[in-house]
C-alpha cells in the first residue's frame, strides 16, 4: 500500500516537472497517460489547456508607454543600453595609434582605468619600438616576398579612383596568404648558411633565348639556387613586357641590370675559387636581392 | 531604328560626353598652362603621399598646419588626383597622384612638376620614377623612391628611406636614421648628425663628408664603386674597412686591430680605432677602393 502511494506521488511529481514542456509543445506520452490515470493531474491539465486556448484568443494588448519607459529607464540605469564604451575604445584604438584624432579614445582612457592602462602600455611599446634599431629582415626574405607578390600581380600598374575600384570589383586578385606563408618558410630556409658553399659549381650555360644581360642561369647550387630562380622568373616577365616601357626608363633599368649581372657573375666566379668567402657570398645575395627589387620596380612601371 | 543608327547615336553621345569632359580640362590647362595652385588646412603631422610619373618635385617643410601645392602638368591629357582625408576639417591624409587620361600621350609630355609646402611634421611617401626630387626642412619619416631621378634631401630630422635605381642620392645634414640605396647612382652624405646611416650602391661611388656621432653606426657598401670618407681629425670611431679587390687607403692615425683569420679570403682590410672609437664605421666594397682622409 505504502509502495503504491509512493509510486503515485512520484508519478505526479514527474507530471508536474514535465508539464510545462508539454504545454509548450513537446511530445510527452507520460503526461498524456498520467493525466488519463490520475484524476487531479488530468483535471489540472484540462484546466491549463483551456486557459492556454483562451489566452491565445485574447486580443494583443500593448503595454502602456509608461511601462516601456520605466522598463527602459531601469535597464539604462543598469547599463544595458549604454554604448559599450570599452568595445568602442577597442574599435577606435588602432586608428588612434596610427595617428588619427580620436577625442573619445583620449577621454575614455582617462575615465576607464583598464583601457587607460592598455593605451599607456601600447604607447610605451610604440615609443620603445621607435627607438629600436631598424632591423632589416634577411635580403633573401625581401627578395622572395617581393618576387612572390610580383608574381601574384600585387605590383600591377597603379591606377587611381574609379579605375582602381572597378579593377578590384571586376578582377579581384587577392594574394593568397598560404602562398606567402610558404614563401616566408622558403625564405627562412634560404637565409640559412648554405652548406653547399664549398661546392659551387661551374655556371650552367645560358639558354639560347636568354638576352645578353641575363645571367640568372649561372646559378649557385643548393638553396641559393631558389633565389636565383626567383630572379630568373622576374627577369623573364620583364623581358616579355619591356617593349611597353618608355625608352629612357628602359635604359635606366638595363644599365642597372648590366651592373648587377656583372656583380653576380663576379661573385659566383669568386666563390668558385674561394667557397668560404663570406664577403663574396654577401655581395652575391645582395646583388640577387637588388636585382629582384629592380625587376619588380621595372614590372611596376612597364606600360606607363 | 536599326542597329547602325543605334551605334551611330551612341557614338555621338559618347563623343559629346568626351568633349564635355575634356573641353573644360583643355581650356583650364590652356588658360593656366596647366598650373594649379591650392592651399588647404591639415593637421600638424599629416601623412602625405605623392605618386608621379615624371617631373621635378620640391617639398619644403614649414611651420603652418597647411599644405600649399603648386603643380604644373605638361598636357591636358595628364591629370592630378588629389585626396584629403577626412573630407571635413583639417586633413590628416593627403594624396596626390598623377595619371594619364590618354595612354597614347608621348613620354615627353607625361610630365608634372610639383612644389609643395607642407607642415614640417608631415610624413612623406614620394614615388617619382623620372625627375629630380628635393625635400627640405622636414622632421617626420619619409620614403622616397625614384628610378632614374636624383634625390636630394636637406635638413631632415626624421627617418629617411631613399631608393633610386639609377639616380644619385644626396643627403645633407640629416639628423634621423638614414637608409639610402641605389644601383648605379652615387651616394653623397654631407654633415650628418644621424646615429644610424646605411648606404648601399652597386656601381656608384659613396662620399661621406662629416663627423661621426657618439655611438653612431655607419654602414656603407659599394660593389664596384669607390668609397671615400672625409672626416675631421677629431672624429672618434672604430673602423672596419674591407675590399675584396680594391685598396684601402687610410691617412688618418689609426690603432690597428689584429685581423682574425679570415673568411674574407684574399680581401684587403683595415680594422682599427681612431681616437677613442666612439662610433662604429663599416665600409665594404668588392672591387672598389676605400679611402679615409681628414677634412681640411
Amino acid at each position: 500500500m505504502e509502495d503504491s502511494r509512493y509510486k503515485a506521488n512520484a508519478a505526479c511529481s514527474r507530471f508536474g516537472s514535465e508539464l510545462q514542456a508539454y504545454l509548450e509543445g513537446e511530445e510527452s506520452p507520460f503526461i498524456v497517460s498520467h493525466a488519463h490515470d490520475c484524476a487531479p493531474c488530468g483535471a489540472m491539465l484540462v484546466d491549463l489547456q483551456s486557459i492556454q486556448v483562451a489566452a491565445k484568443e485574447l486580443p494583443q494588448e500593448e503595454p502602456s508607454p509608461v511601462v516601456w519607459a520605466n522598463l527602459r529607464a531601469k535597464l539604462e540605469s543598469e547599463g544595458a543600453f549604454a554604448v559599450p564604451a570599452c568595445a568602442q575604445f577597442e574599435g577606435e584604438l588602432a586608428a588612434y595609434l596610427e595617428g588619427e584624432a580620436s577625442p573619445f579614445v583620449v577621454s575614455h582612457a582617462h575615465d576607464c582605468a583598464p583601457c587607460g592602462a592598455m593605451l599607456a602600455d601600447l604607447q610605451s611599446i610604440r615609443e620603445a619600438a621607435k627607438n629600436l634599431p631598424p632591423e632589416e629582415p634577411s635580403r633573401v626574405v625581401w627578395a622572395n616576398v617581393r618576387a612572390k607578390l610580383e608574381a601574384e600581380g600585387a605590383f600591377g600598374v597603379p591606377v587611381s579612383g574609379w579605375r582602381q575600384i572597378l579593377s578590384w570589383r571586376l578582377v579581384p586578385q587577392p594574394v593568397p596568404l598560404g602562398a606567402l606563408a610558404a614563401l616566408a618558410f622558403l625564405a627562412a630556409v634560404l637565409s640559412m648558411p648554405s652548406p653547399n658553399l664549398r661546392h659551387w659549381g661551374i655556371p650552367e650555360p645560358a639558354s639560347a633565348s636568354a638576352p645578353g644581360t641575363q645571367i640568372a642561369s649561372a646559378m649557385p647550387p643548393g638553396e641559393d639556387r631558389e633565389l636565383a630562380h626567383v630572379v630568373s622568373d622576374l627577369e623573364s616577365s620583364f623581358r616579355a613586357n619591356e617593349a611597353s616601357m618608355t625608352p629612357d626608363l628602359k635604359a635606366t633599368y638595363e644599365k642597372s641590370l648590366v651592373s648587377l649581372d656583372g656583380s653576380i657573375s663576379e661573385c659566383l666566379d669568386s666563390l668558385q675559387h674561394e667557397p668560404s668567402n663570406t664577403l663574396a657570398h654577401d655581395y652575391l645575395l645582395t646583388a640577387y636581392t637588388r636585382k629582384a627589387e629592380v625587376l619588380s620596380s621595372a614590372l611596376e612601371f612597364e606600360g606607363r | 531604328m536599326n542597329r547602325n543608327s543605334v551605334s551611330l547615336s551612341s557614338a555621338r553621345q559618347m563623343g559629346r560626353l568626351l568633349v564635355a569632359i575634356l573641353l573644360p580640362t583643355a581650356l583650364l590647362w590652356a588658360a593656366g598652362e596647366g598650373r594649379i595652385e591650392k592651399t588647404f588646412d591639415t593637421t600638424r603631422e599629416p601623412r602625405i603621399s605623392l605618386n608621379n610619373l615624371k617631373g621635378n618635385i620640391l617639398v619644403r617643410g614649414w611651420d603652418k598646419a597647411q599644405v600649399h601645392v603648386v603643380y604644373t602638368v605638361a598636357s591636358p591629357r595628364l591629370e592630378v588626383d588629389s585626396e584629403f582625408l577626412p573630407s571635413t576639417g583639417p586633413a590628416d591624409k593627403v594624396r596626390f597622384e598623377t595619371h594619364l587620361l590618354d595612354s597614347t600621350l608621348p613620354a615627353d609630355q607625361q610630365v608634372a612638376d610639383y612644389i609643395l609646402d607642407v607642415p614640417a611634421g608631415a610624413s612623406l611617401e614620394i614615388r617619382n620614377p623620372q625627375g629630380k626630387i628635393r625635400v627640405e626642412g622636414m622632421q617626420a619619416d619619409a620614403s622616397v623612391q625614384s628610378v632614374s631621378g636624383d634625390i636630394t634631401i636637406r635638413d631632415y630630422s626624421g627617418h629617411l628611406s631613399l631608393r633610386s635605381v639609377g639616380g644619385d642620392i644626396e643627403v645633407i645634414r640629416p639628423s634621423g636614421n638614414v637608409e639610402a640605396i641605389t644601383v648605379t647612382g652615387n651616394l653623397h652624405f654631407v654633415s650628418p648628425t644621424t646615429t644610424r646611416l646605411h648606404g648601399t650602391t652597386t656601381s656608384g661611388r659613396i662620399l661621406f663628408e662629416g663627423d661621426f656621432m657618439d655611438r653612431g653606426n655607419y654602414i656603407l657598401s659599394a660593389y664596384s664603386g669607390d668609397l671615400e670618407i672625409v672626416c675631421p681629425a677629431s672624429a672618434s670611431y672604430e673602423l672596419s674597412a674591407i675590399t675584396k679587390k680594391g685598396k684601402v687607403i687610410n691617412t688618418m692615425p689609426m690603432t690597428r686591430r689584429r685581423e682574425s683569420a679570415s673568411s674574407l679570403g684574399t680581401a684587403n682590410s683595415l680594422l682599427g680605432t681612431h681616437n677613442t672609437g666612439r662610433a662604429n664605421v663599416e665600409l665594404t666594397s668588392f672591387s672598389g677602393n676605400i679611402r679615409i682622409r681628414p677634412q681640411y
